[in-house]
């Protein structure tokens, strides 16, 4: 028999995680292949992680081994890998605050509020560590790989990567918590998640404009020693002020003597910066790195221990009533029942239907229609930090020559079309209804009626994110009138498409058993499914279109009247296999 | 009027259970004529089949086998006909909580093509008889469970079906709207509607109930007014005791013929009938 704490760890695991230790042999092709590209895409996004974080650490480690500084990505990682895990460590403790009605009910059942709060800190910490992997594991990976480190150096470096996440997130919480007590109108999912989504669309905007503007730099040894060696630098003084990174490093082999203060002033040009300080030691000494080690150790279990018996009390009492709603009274006046009680034509009262449950839902409106502002807001800052290089030079001269062929008509159509595709609301349409459908299947709906409404809400969606793309485009190259009409056409066309494919895919595989919306829309693989397809469809046409070399006008009308045919030939079709799928889907 | 004929659904074709375990029908051959006028109980256990039966009577699900009639029109054929000739309260209210009272009102009236004046009308009507006029403004997902409930039932009667189907109407609602939805299930009656609801409150059926219906198994075992039901048990006992048999239901007196008593006798026999079945084919080896 396990004990309550370690069941309750368990049980928040798997809800939170969806950890699914089942076996793939026997199991049905469908899940075999979920799971796979589960696995996939997980494998994706970490190698792209892993090779932007490789990239900058690698050009660090260049840069700052002439000056025998090298130890300064360990530094970096130490501090980088801080900082990041209490940001994501704070919206994820925020968006798993209360995530449903489960949280309230351990409070009914003979559970300490340090163990509901202990299992609920295991369970954010388990994402944060694989942030600290990434983040610090790379650092120490680069500097270890280079410098022919022992194996003792990685075994402690996977400890500092066990132990760097416990103090920020011991802070988050300490943090959270109280507002969370006393704040009750935070007490409210809605809330939380408007309060995490805004959060995690900045800080992601941020890191975007960073790696951005920081790439093209990374070239320059010299920039690059100027911020990272030296004892003038952000990372040093972030290293004095908060003492478990400075911990870290120095468990890592990281001494005061890889922070020569001359370098600060080093000299601009990368030649110049070759002459390294001849009398830097090596590493810190075995003694030193183990105390820094036992010392982190130390103040991570501290923090943890800490935070968890001191706020569990406060955690406790601030799930008690958690989304508990005010009920608002008013009687409507004969004027008022006038005005609210209108007939209106079946389409457009789905076509509301649709627009309302995705816009009050947050969790669908941040993964839907807010994908329409924030996409071209991602561009725009992309743009924004290679500006300089972009807005003259040769750069410059190449955009104004692409943009006055065939390039800057398809380059418009190709951003729009897959800013058109992310809000991907088609694909989880009918998932989305779910339990709704056993009610919506007994009214006198139209099977047609119901999905065109779908269709049209993505479409429209499409249609507002392609005139975002192809005008913002259009402002960035240069494009003239005819560019940005025939780009719209091509991406108008493509999104009436891919919205009813995306329709389809949904009636075919629908994921119509969830507990939470949050559910829904995480757990659907359509979504992903078409974001990732689009992609390759846009990148098989921009291959094709260096084949053909067609005028702009011969891209507007292949592509434009290409995709409409497909739309209009698919249509019959999609409509028989979607009434069939609607009618056979059973809750 | 509502027909069932020979309806029959199996769950777990294909599924993960399907392939090695023989799939048992969920409805088996179910049969049912409901007249204008009555109110019909339909009662069984758990997992008997009841939401299953509403399910293809509503068109929710597709039956394996049988048909659905709706005032002489063909469910299947011709859904979107027959589906006007009835309101429907589904089991769970707490589907519409990202509108506003008001919305989900306007969108059934829409879908049932309600005009203007007749849908204010009849929503006021309803909703003061409820007592959720005031309420109608404010987002669903701050009404109470029995608010909800009385908000669907307030937005199956809006075209004012002449059949109203309900799956477990009473659950959540307090003894007013309970009384009230009582009520309402009368008068609709009173007025030539047919009235089809399932429950477990055996309090609610055998006081407005002109007839019922007990499934179990997937199987109707009985149909027929309390009267009738009585009746047969009386006579089955009379006949068992002549026999020198032990039959359920040993308890006597006015307790024995309450429809609490007849429907646990009824269900435990089906399934002592049923193992019986299920036993012999190794009986004979």
């Amino acid at each position: 028999m396990r004990s309550p704490f370690s069941s309750l760890v368990r049980l928040t695991l798997k809800s939170s995680y969806g950890f699914d230790r089942g076996s793939i042999a026997g199991a049905p092709a469908k899940t075999v292949a979920k799971k796979a590209g589960i696995a996939l895409l997980i494998v994706l996004i970490s190698a792209d992680f892993l090779f932007m974080f490789g990239f900058y650490y690698y050009s660090a480690y260049r840069a700052l081994k002439p000056l025998g500084a090298q130890s300064g990505i360990l530094a970096l990682g130490a501090v980088a890998a801080s900082a990041l895990v209490f940001i994501l460590g704070f919206l994820t403790a925020v968006s798993t605050y209360c995530p449903s009605q489960a949280e309230s009910l351990f409070l009914a059942l003979p559970l300490r509020p340090r163990e509901i709060l202990g299992a609920k800190f295991i369970s954010t910490y388990v994402s944060q560590f694989v942030g600290s992997l990434l983040l610090m594991g790379m650092a120490v990976l680069i500097y270890g790989c280079n410098e022919r480190s022992s194996p003792l150096f990685y075994l402690a470096g996977l400890l500092v990567c066990c132990l760097l996440p416990l103090v920020p997130l011991a802070f988050a919480y300490l943090i959270i918590i109280p507002v969370m007590r006393i704040a009750r109108p935070l007490r409210n999912k809605n809330v939380v998640m408007v309060i995490a989504s805004t959060a995690a669309v900045v800080l992601s905007l941020g890191i975007s404009y960073f790696t951005q503007s920081a790439s093209s730099k990374m070239e320059d040894p010299a920039w690059i020693q100027q911020r990272l060696a030296g004892t003038n630098t952000l990372s040093a003084h972030a290293l004095k002020a908060y003492p478990p990174a400075e911990l870290a490093w120095k468990a890592l082999g990281g001494t005061e003597a890889h922070l020569p203060a001359a370098v600060s002033a080093a000299p601009a040009s990368p030649s110049a910066a070759a002459p390294a300080p001849a009398a830097v030691p090596a590493s810190a000494s075995a003694g030193e790195s183990l105390l820094a080690l036992a010392g982190l150790f130390g103040i991570s279990a501290l923090a943890a221990l800490a935070v968890i018996p001191a706020l569990s009390g406060a955690y406790a009492s601030s799930l008690s009533g958690f989304d508990e709603k005010q009920l608002r009274r008013h009687k409507a006046s004969r004027d008022e029942l006038s005005r609210t009680y209108r007939q209106r034509p079946l389409l457009l009262t789905l076509l509301l239907r649709e627009i309302k449950l995705v816009n009050r839902e947050p969790v669908y409106f941040f993964n839907g229609p807010f994908t329409v502002i924030i996409m071209p807001v991602a561009l725009g800052i992309t743009w924004f930090a290679q500006r300089d290089s972009l807005s003259s030079g040769p750069a410059a001269a190449a955009i104004a020559q692409f943009a006055s062929g065939s390039g800057g008509l398809l380059a418009a159509a190709g951003l729009a079309a897959f800013t058109a595709s992310m809000a991907s609301v088609a694909s989880t349409g009918f998932s989305r209804d779910a339990k709704a459908l056993c009610v919506l299947k007994a009214m006198p709906l139209d099977a047609r009626n119901y999905a065109l409404a779908k269709w049209i809400y993505g479409f429209l969606l499409s249609a507002l994110a392609s005139l975002i793309g192809v005008l913002f485009t259009a402002f960035i190259i240069h494009l003239d009138i005819w560019g940005v009409l025939g780009a719209l056409l091509i991406s108008l066309a493509f999104s009436a498409l891919i919205n009813l494919l995306e329709l389809l895919l949904d009636a075919v595989n629908p994921r119509l058993h969830w507990d939470s919306p949050t559910a829904a829309m995480k757990q659907n693989p359509n979504m992903g499914i078409m974001i990732f397809g689009v992609m390759i469809i846009i990148g098989l046409f921009a291959v094709l279109s260096v084949f053909l070399k067609l005028s702009r006008l011969g891209f507007t009308i292949a592509y434009g009247l290409g995709f409409s045919a497909l739309f209009f030939a698919a249509l019959p079709f999609a409509r028989r296999a979607i009434d069939r799928r609607v009618e056979e889907m059973e809750v | 009027m509502i027909k069932l004929e020979g309806l029959s659904k199996t769950y777990a074709k294909g599924g993960k259970k399907g392939k090695n375990s023989p799939a048992r029908p969920a409805v088996d051959d179910l049969s049912l004529e409901l007249k204008p006028g009555e109110i019909f109980g339909f009662l069984g256990p758990n997992g008997a089949g009841k939401t299953t039966t509403i399910k293809m009577l509503t068109g929710v699900i597709r039956p394996d086998r049988g048909r659905v009639e709706i005032d002489g029109i063909d469910l299947a054929a011709d859904p979107i006909a027959a589906k006007m000739r009835f309101g429907y309260v589904g089991d769970n209210p707490e589907l519409w909580n990202k509108l506003k009272g008001t919305e989900f009102l306007n969108f059934m009236a829409d879908v049932y093509g309600v005009g203007d004046a007749e849908r204010r009308g009849r929503i006021e009507r309803y909703a003061s008889r409820f007592g959720i006029a005031d309420v109608l403004g404010a987002s669903i997902s701050s009404y109470s469970r029995g608010m909800k409930q009385k908000l669907c039932v307030l937005g199956s009667l809006l075209h004012e079906p002449p059949n109203w189907i309900l799956d477990e109407p009473i659950v959540g609602l307090d003894p007013e709207a309970a009384f009230e939805l009582k009520s309402l299930m009368r008068e609709r009656a009173d007025a030539g509607a047919t009235v089809f609801f399932s429950t477990h409150v055996m309090e609610v059926a055998e006081k407005i109930c002109d007839r019922i219906g007990v499934i179990a198994g997937g199987r109707l075992i009985f149909t027929g007014s309390l009267e009738e039901l009585r009746e047969r048990r009386a006579a089955e006992k009379n006949a068992a005791a002549a026999a020198g048999a032990d039959i359920n239901g040993g308890a006597g007196g006015e307790e024995s013929g309450s429809l609490e008593r007849l429907f646990l006798d009824l269900v435990e026999e089906e399934r002592a009938g049923e193992k019986t079945a299920g036993s012999e084919p190794e009986a004979r080896r």
